[in-house]
């Protein structure tokens, strides 16, 4: 479990703060709105993100997925940002 | 959703929870008790509004500061914070830091901190408000296990794994969320506890997510900001703070020493510039200098969550910031609205009775995940029997030994004098003890069932002695205080009472295993007796 635990709260980590700084470089709202919808979307992506992770067999099978939506999600921060 | 996973998340739902635990329940206990945190800081200090009774309605802050600034040498560079004085809380409190010629002896810092109640009208103290802080300890237990920055990221750490019991307890029970939703077995223990943990589980879950969600933004919000400091804003946390509405006018400070006069002139003008608003709490930046800024920081009666700010530079009294509206940032305004959900205070006290009951329920929620999962272990046969009694004897030492400690901490609060030093030590002493000797009896007693009986009994007790150590008070000053602090106690009193049933009530649950395992006892010792 500790694998999937370390996995899932890394993994989770990165994912969230990735997706929620697309979501405030896309949204086409104020810059204090897209703060705070970042803020709100974090913790439940990281909490929802662990959970999937848990719902693997193994660590291994997890690990795959999780850098299957991290790369795409961290591509497009780049795009974004340069 | 195939089997396999459901079985790899009911193991990481009963992994985590178990893991968790202990933290959380401490957490719960101490967060539902701090729901009422102003009326236990009234309840614990009211030998000390009785004596000063009757209080008039008149303050002069300037006479109040003029008399600080005498007997004090303020530290400028900290904030100088000033609560004015209430039905409940008759007296002035003013926070704020004296500077220090040496390093302090236990901090090594320049500066030492300052809580003080003083008069209204002559300024002087009345007390060292450091030393009756039982409500404001209590809180610190829920947010940060009294352990300071460390605790706070470490219950936030806990939190999230809340968070992730919680949607994967959801994830599980999806499918029979419904159709098991009044399912309530008495066949067995394994199957009541299941019941009810699914039950108080499914029916508090908005205010569990809420609590989660809110919890997590108050503990772990530093991640978010430094990666958006980092990413977006070029590595400055200033820009990342102005983003995010914290940006009020600040002078700089002019060098110059300067009375703090004129507060009670501002104090109307303030009041009438926030409108239907009450006041929080005034601030005064670089006290005694110059440029001096008075901050009145309060919030609308009207709307929900909404903060008002005014401030005023002393020199001159002019008006350099006001704000109606939550500083005009989205980002502020939501904030303050997490964090009027998580402390429950727009609803009056059906709300935060309603919290205090899901607050519990939650800390029962937790106790029978424990006991499902060393029922469960314990028809194991792989299960090393010596990791489930050690399990089993935390969980009974941990949790009873949380209740009993906040219940002497609660009795100590009553019985040590307000005027003894170091009082808030020798309490803080007496819970963090009695809550390891709790757990290091608890792993030493073979006896468990009798165990939990017997110290269950003794924290009912103990609450209950807690809210008859206020009796003297109603009839020593019953017919001085105001019939707000009287209120007070009687909440507080109510709220104590209420937990000794509940600890009293649990004891009973274990009187019947107690009996039996009595019985076991004299069965074989009667056989020992009889053997040839």
């Amino acid at each position: 479990m500790w694998p999937k635990t370390i996995l899932g709260f890394f993994a989770g980590l990165c994912i969230s703060i990735s997706l929620a700084l697309n979501t405030n470089l896309i949204l086409p709202f104020a810059e204090d709105t897209r703060l705070l919808i970042g803020l709100i979307l974090g913790f439940p992506i990281w909490a929802g993100v662990m959970v999937w992770v848990y719902a693997f067999d193994t660590a291994i099978k997890a690990a795959k997925h999780m850098f299957l939506v991290l790369l795409p999600s961290a591509l497009l921060n780049v795009i974004l940002l340069v | 959703m195939k089997n396999q996973t459901l079985k790899t998340l009911t193991n990481a739902h009963a992994w985590i929870g178990l893991i968790i635990s202990f933290v959380l329940f401490i957490v719960f206990i101490a967060g539902s008790i701090s729901l009422f945190r102003a009326n236990i800081d009234t309840w614990e200090k009211v030998a000390l509004i009785g004596e000063h009774a009757p209080h008039g309605k008149q303050v002069s802050y300037d006479t109040v500061l003029a008399k600080l600034d005498a007997q004090y040498q303020v530290d400028t560079h900290h904030g100088f914070y000033l609560y004015e004085p209430s039905e409940r809380n008759p007296f002035v409190q003013v926070y704020f830091a004296v500077e220090l010629d040496e390093p302090h002896p236990e901090t090594g810092e320049d500066h030492q901190d300052m809580y003080l109640l003083l008069d209204p009208m002559t300024g002087d103290v009345i007390a060292d408000a450091n030393d009756f802080q039982y409500a404001n300890f209590v809180y610190h237990l829920h947010y940060d296990l009294g352990l300071g920055r460390i605790g706070l990221y470490f219950v936030g750490i806990i939190t999230l794994f809340f968070f992730v019991a919680l949607l994967s307890g959801v994830v599980i029970h999806w499918r029979k969320l419904f159709k098991n939703f009044y399912q309530y077995r008495f066949s067995a223990n394994k199957d009541k506890w299941l019941d009810a943990h699914n039950l108080i589980g499914t029916m508090g879950l908005p205010f569990h997510i809420m609590y989660a969600f809110t919890g997590l933004v108050f503990n772990l919000v530093i991640i978010y900001q430094i990666s958006y400091a980092l990413i977006l804003y070029q590595g400055s946390q200033e820009k990342v703070l102005q983003a995010a509405g914290f940006n009020e006018p600040h002078i700089e400070e002019a060098d110059k020493r300067m009375p703090m006069q004129g507060i009670d002139a501002l104090y109307p003008r303030a009041m009438e510039a926030m409108g239907d608003a009450k006041l929080r709490l005034m601030m005064i930046e670089h006290f005694g200098d110059e440029n001096a800024v008075l901050v009145f920081m309060g919030k609308s009666n009207d709307e929900f969550s909404n903060e008002v700010d005014v401030r005023y530079t002393l020199k001159d009294q002019q008006q350099i910031y006001i704000t109606t509206d939550n500083y005009d940032n989205n980002l502020r305004g939501g904030l303050a609205t997490i964090a009027s959900l998580h402390f429950g205070d727009f609803a009056g006290y059906g709300m935060r009775i309603a919290f205090f009951i899901l607050g519990l329920a939650t800390a029962y929620v937790i106790v029978t995940g424990n006991l499902m999962w060393i029922s469960k272990r314990a028809k194991q046969k792989k299960q090393s029997e010596r990791s489930l009694t050690f399990v089993t004897r935390l969980t009974s030492g941990a949790f009873i030994g949380c209740m009993i400690a906040l219940a002497l901490g609660a009795v100590a609060a009553k019985v040590i004098p307000l005027d003894i030093a170091g009082r808030m030590t020798s309490i803080q002493a007496i819970v963090y003890i009695s809550f390891f000797i709790s757990i290091v009896a608890s792993l030493l007693i073979k006896l468990q069932p009798m165990f939990c009986h017997y110290t269950l009994k003794l924290s009912g007790l103990l609450y209950a002695l807690a809210a008859l150590l206020n009796i003297p008070n109603y009839l020593q000053f019953g017919d001085v205080l105001s019939n707000m602090v009287l209120v007070d106690l009687v909440i507080v009193d109510v709220m104590l009472i209420s937990i000794a049933s509940l600890c009293w009530y649990s004891a009973l649950k274990f009187a019947k295993q107690t009996e039996q395992v009595q019985q076991d006892i004299n069965q074989t010792d009667a056989e020992l007796s009889t053997a040839p």
